[in-house]
């Protein structure tokens, strides 16, 4: 018995445990005829075959060269959900970090870093002020140049500025998201199946988490219910805040404002055009003193309003990629540049190999194509020097 | 003409690739084929003929005694990984990465890796197993057979990359520990 096996076997034993996995609840999932292999494998007594290592890689969600040579009980980056999973939590968790890893991997391979730093904020939400948030989120959004619509730009370029990585999964019940800090950086998760005004407003709230990560600990959000709400409190109104300007909404309310009124279409058309949902145009009004609550909650409820409303949705819908588009770039780079196998690519990119040109393609990338052809070049002193395509 | 090899050990792509083309059944009659226990086991593969898929069925090919399985054991795997840095440790699939280990433990001795693939191709002679490996376009040719094919199945396209992967392995970039020499 090798002490690899012993420490191979460890990880496996830890890798189960974390997802509450029974030795034969693992057996079952490896196609094993008995738990006592499992039993086996982790008391470092049986080797392992490559073909089960690479089942075992994928059932606990760790890279091969995490489980031949990862730590044994180094702990996973905690995943604050908006709201907890109410089934396999674990594996959920699992998946996110999995791409997570991976993401940051291929940034690190393509050399691309995050040209701006997320601000963070040293005050605990308890002792957080309206005022501080508010100055928070217009800091954030001169710093990002969002301008005045700032929905639309906002993911984009807290990918490509601040670095952060943008999953999105039908989390069905599993609400809006969840975000996550760890050596890989900052990553939320949305929900696929929200609209893309929801998605926005998730987005900004989990910013909110992201650069409160350190003061308010995701530790302590999970443990103490008071401190939980008010911090989910905190971020709704720091996304209003960074979605909605307060100077650039007066204006446009104004403007459809008729005799004294504003009319239902007008609040509607005006939610779209912010890129947020109407329910978060209108208790932002309300923030600014514009409408009372009671008269929000009226009209939310209003069948009227809400026909208006979903009339527009269909126009403004978008379904995002099933992995994000930088991510696909980054990985489809490192391959280029064989620091990824096309395999292995495929594997990153959660396709079979023989779907990945396809996938690819979706994208508007050709793995068919060679771009490492060298052409001679002619300078202009005469020497010959090669430029690679 | 270079004789056909003793054995061959072909990557994922190659397999696809082989059947796509139709030259799987002479290949496999003129060549001893191992497939890796990887891709034989966890890989579906598929292959694309008339614009249909259809499930390649190695496991039936290796019970009918066309080809053969041949699979590493974790202790050859880690052997492999341990020559590469954590860049070049993390490039390869599992898959290719048995193939590695096979050629590097001797167990698939007198079998030539046959990949279509840069990363996989540059590892080979970062390795130091340069002369362990061929192209598709190379076999093909040492049993008779002629087929235009896709760049990264011919013979200067594996050769390419495995004049990058001996200068990375002269540079140490990839390896663990750095070549002196």
């Amino acid at each position: 018995m090798s002490e690899a096996a012993q420490l191979l076997g460890q990880r496996i034993r830890v890798g189960r445990e974390r997802f509450g996995f029974t030795q034969k609840e693992l057996a079952d999932r490896m196609g094993f005829a008995s738990h006592q292999i499992v039993s086996q494998i982790e008391k470092g007594e049986r080797e392992l075959k490559a073909w089960e290592l690479a089942q075992l890689s994928r059932v606990l969600h760790i890279s091969v060269v995490d489980l031949l040579s990862g730590t044994v009980a180094e702990p996973e980056p905690v995943v604050l959900w908006r709201k907890q999973p109410q089934t396999n939590k674990s594996e959920k968790e699992a998946i996110f970090l999995q791409r997570c890893r991976r993401y940051h991997f291929v940034e690190q391979v393509v050399g691309t870093n995050a040209r701006l730093s997320l601000p963070s904020i040293k005050k605990d939400s308890l002792s957080l002020t309206f005022s501080d948030v508010d100055r928070l989120a217009q800091d954030l959004r001169r710093m990002l140049d969002l301008g005045a619509r700032p929905a639309i730009s906002l993911i984009p370029a807290a990918e490509e500025y601040l670095g952060i990585q943008v999953w999105y999964e039908d989390l069905e019940e599993d609400g809006s998201g969840a975000s996550a800090r760890g050596s890989f950086g900052c990553a939320v998760l949305l929900n696929s199946a929200e609209a893309p005004w929801r998605r926005n407003y998730s987005f900004a709230h989990e910013l909110f988490h992201l650069i409160t990560w350190n003061a308010i600990s995701p530790e302590s959000l999970e443990k103490d219910r008071r401190v939980f709400e008010r911090a989910e409190h905190i971020a709704e109104q720091f996304a209003s805040v960074l979605l909605l300007p307060a100077d650039e909404l007066l204006v446009e309310l104004d403007s459809q404002i008729k005799a004294g009124q504003i009319y239902y279409d007008g609040l509607v058309t005006l939610a779209r055009e912010f890129d947020v949902s109407t329910g978060a145009l209108l208790w932002r009004c309300v923030n600014l003193n514009r409408l009372s609550a009671e008269a929000v909650k009226r009209i939310l409820a209003d069948a009227d309003f809400q026909k208006i409303d979903r009339a527009t949705m269909h126009a403004h819908w978008w379904n995002p990629p099933p992995l994000p588009e930088r991510y696909v770039f980054m990985a489809f780079m490192a391959y280029q540049q064989a620091k990824l196998s096309r395999s292995k690519l495929a594997e990153y990119l959660e396709v079979p190999i023989t779907k990945l040109t396809d996938f690819l393609l979706q994208y508007g990338l050709d793995d068919r194509e060679d771009y490492q052809i060298k052409i001679p070049w002619q300078s202009e002193l005469g020497a010959t020097t090669t430029v690679e395509a | 003409m270079t004789p056909p090899p003793q054995s061959l050990l072909p990557d994922a792509d190659v397999i696809i690739y082989a059947h796509k083309i139709k030259v799987w059944s002479v290949l496999k009659e003129k060549v001893r084929i191992v497939v890796p226990s990887v891709i034989l086991h966890k890989e579906a593969i598929y292959s694309e003929t008339d614009a249909e898929w259809t499930q390649i069925d190695l496991p039936g090919q290796v019970a009918r005694g066309e080809i053969a399985e041949i699979g590493a054991t974790t202790k050859e795997i880690n052997e492999v990984l341990s020559k590469f840095d954590v860049v070049a440790r993390e490039a390869l699939h599992i898959g290719e990465l048995e193939a590695l280990a096979l050629l590097l433990s001797g167990r698939a001795a007198g079998a030539l890796f046959c990949s279509a693939d840069k990363a996989a191709i540059q590892s080979l002679a970062l390795l130091g197993l340069s002369e362990q490996g061929v192209s598709l376009e190379g076999v093909l040719r040492s049993v008779g057979l002629s087929r235009p094919l896709q760049h990264q199945y011919t013979e200067s396209y594996f050769r390419r990359h495995i004049g990058i992967g001996k200068e990375r392995r002269i540079k140490g970039e990839g390896l663990a520990n750095k070549r002196l020499w």
